[in-house]
């Protein structure tokens, strides 16, 4: 009779050190998506050709994005369910959204200018502080503040023992949508006050301002991967999810600001202010300067970075309870 | 002696992590450490009072984080989710105190604990930077101001505890919490001083309690006030927290009779 678990090696790690079972066919369990894919790949691997990156590529790309679609399915209802939940937290999000836009037009309220920005320059860096905030805890930081309590409960177990990448399983786990709000009260609050004050952007502005939005987003989700992996080894430090938010604080000043630092706390929040300042300064100063090599090169070398180091800790997971 | 007993035991849990209550001080320093080096760049494009300078700008945001951590509690979450919704209540309703001074006393570590992070904090910037600490040096004024901060953080407390008692009504408050605390940013001086806020945005504050948990303390322990004000505030803290102690009475004795739990 067939058995049926087939022993294999984890490939999260990095290398392959644990023998686990895995089911033979998957389709008895569910047809979930994953499930039904892996395991068809999984046969075909030896049949293909091994250069054919490309098409394996394009493949693994396809099943991530139905994988995707269903979570931001699941994460949807899960947020429906619980209507009173959903209302306080957007009550809570568009509250903190327009905290943001308050706190720079009172600490703004007397001066004229600051580290080189115009008043009106540093109330554009808030409200896309607020744009970008909305794009990040939508996307990722719901799901590392859950990462602290599933390491502790050894939840995270479930997650590794799933046929799919880890880091995105506990990335993007749960999508949070009442920050879409905060997305939208930015954006419109960005329209309203550029009308406001009259300021006309250039249409290169403009797209390197959405694209380096993009360079920036990812620098901000390789940070708090970076610093939230830190919780296999320490999972009672949950409150490092409220410093991250503190420190994250920080993009909604200059960048020039953080530069009087010492280098040793520059090195440190350097790039939080990057990733919002930079993109700013393309737009209302329509400048390409030294901050987007900068940016471009910590964004990515960061996510190699933070990706690295979840594999690494990942070798140092001990299971429930540790 | 039972009490203080108790109070030991709640600070040894307190102790075991005190590198979370590490963290959780290092947040509103971080940020008002943030808001003096913005200052610092910004005093000398600012129309303002001479009184704002970086003097006063250091010794005031240094305060407010040690008022912060002193004095800000941040019981609501624990009473509104833990107690109430998850029932943790009935534990509390069979010990002979009142629920009211249980969750104070559990308080109270948490606040000293963090008070005195912020006061060795203020302790080593004052041995590098002697001119940029400046508190009044008068034993009477030192005096009322330790009155005005006790009061301070009992009107925090009652408050929180109130916001806490309001989900014996709601199934989530999250929202609510979470606006009060803005308001309570803004309008307590979080962001920067009241006298350098709009007029109507003055005039708003000081209708409102949130002016007393934090921005009157802080200026009173600074100097600014004469014997008579300081009295002035300490009426004024006292007649609202008999305000929130009686809205705490009726909320506690009208809620306690909607709260059901279940178990073996």
């Amino acid at each position: 009779m067939k058995p049926l678990l087939k022993t294999y090696r984890l490939r999260h790690s990095g290398k392959p050190r644990v023998t686990l079972g895995r089911i033979q066919n998957p389709q008895i369990l569910d047809n979930r998506v994953w499930c039904q894919d892996d395991g068809g790949q999984d046969q075909d691997d030896d049949n293909k050709p091994k250069h054919d990156y490309l098409k394996r590529f394009v493949n693994q790309f396809s099943r991530y994005f139905r994988l995707y679609k269903e979570i931001l399915r699941f994460s949807f209802q899960n947020f429906m369910v619980y209507r009173a939940h959903f209302i306080n937290s957007i009550i809570a999000t568009v509250g903190w959204g327009a905290f943001q836009f308050i706190w720079i037009e009172l600490l703004t309220f007397r001066t004229r200018s600051a580290f080189g920005w115009t008043k009106n320059e540093l109330v554009i860096l808030a409200i896309s502080y607020i744009i970008m905030m909305g794009i990040l805890h939508f996307f990722f930081s719901h799901n590392m503040s859950r990462l602290s309590r599933i390491i502790d409960k050894g939840e995270l177990d479930f997650l590794l023992l799933k046929p799919v990448d880890s880091q995105f399983l506990v990335s993007l786990y749960i999508q949070n949508y009442p920050n879409l709000v905060r997305v939208l009260l930015g954006i419109i609050l960005l329209f309203v006050y550029l009308h406001i004050i009259n300021l006309t952007f250039t249409l290169i502005g403009w797209l390197g301002f959405i694209c380096f939005i993009f360079f920036g987003i990812i620098l901000l989700y390789s940070l708090w991967m970076f610093y939230c992996t830190f919780l296999i080894w320490f999972p009672r430090l949950t409150n490092i999810i409220d410093f991250l938010f503190t420190i994250n604080g920080m993009a909604r000043y200059p960048s020039e600001m953080m530069k009087k630092l010492n280098p040793g706390i520059l090195l440190f929040i350097l790039p939080f202010t990057l990733s919002v300042a930079t993109p700013v300064k393309i737009l209302v100063r329509g400048s390409f300067d030294v901050d987007i090599i900068y940016l471009v090169i910590i964004s990515i070398g960061m996510f190699a970075i933070s990706r690295i180091f979840w594999l690494f800790a990942l070798r140092h997971y001990t299971s429930a309870s540790s | 002696m039972r009490l203080f007993r108790i109070v030991l035991l709640h600070f040894q849990h307190v102790f075991e992590n005190r590198l979370r209550s590490l963290v959780w001080f290092l947040i509103p320093l971080m940020n008002n450490l943030t808001v003096i080096l913005f200052w610092s760049g910004a005093i000398k494009n600012t129309n303002s009072n001479a009184s704002w300078n970086m003097s006063t700008i250091a010794t005031y945001y240094f305060l407010l984080t040690i008022m912060g951590a002193m004095l800000n509690s941040h019981i609501e979450e624990d009473v509104a989710v833990f107690d109430i919704q998850q029932g943790d209540l009935v534990r509390y309703l069979t010990r002979p105190f009142p629920y009211y001074w249980i969750k104070f006393i559990e308080e109270i570590p948490y606040r000293i604990l963090q008070g005195s992070y912020g006061i060795l904090l203020v302790i080593a910037f004052s041995f590098f930077y002697k001119n940029y600490i400046t508190i009044s040096n008068n034993p009477i004024i030192l005096l009322l101001s330790s009155l005005i901060m006790i009061l301070a953080f009992f009107l925090t407390f009652t408050l929180k505890m109130n916001l806490g008692l309001s989900a014996f009504w709601f199934t989530d408050s999250r929202g609510f919490f979470e606006l009060i605390t803005i308001v309570l940013i803004i309008f307590s001086g979080g962001i920067m001083p009241l006298y350098l806020l709009p007029h109507g945005m003055q005039t708003i504050s000081s209708i409102l309690p949130f002016a007393y948990t934090a921005y009157f303390p802080i200026l009173s322990l600074q100097g600014v006030f004469s014997y008579a004000q300081l009295i002035r505030i300490i009426g004024i803290q006292c007649l609202w927290l008999a305000v929130f102690l009686i809205i705490n009475r009726i909320m506690w004795k009208q809620g306690i009779k909607q709260f059901t739990s279940f178990g073996q």
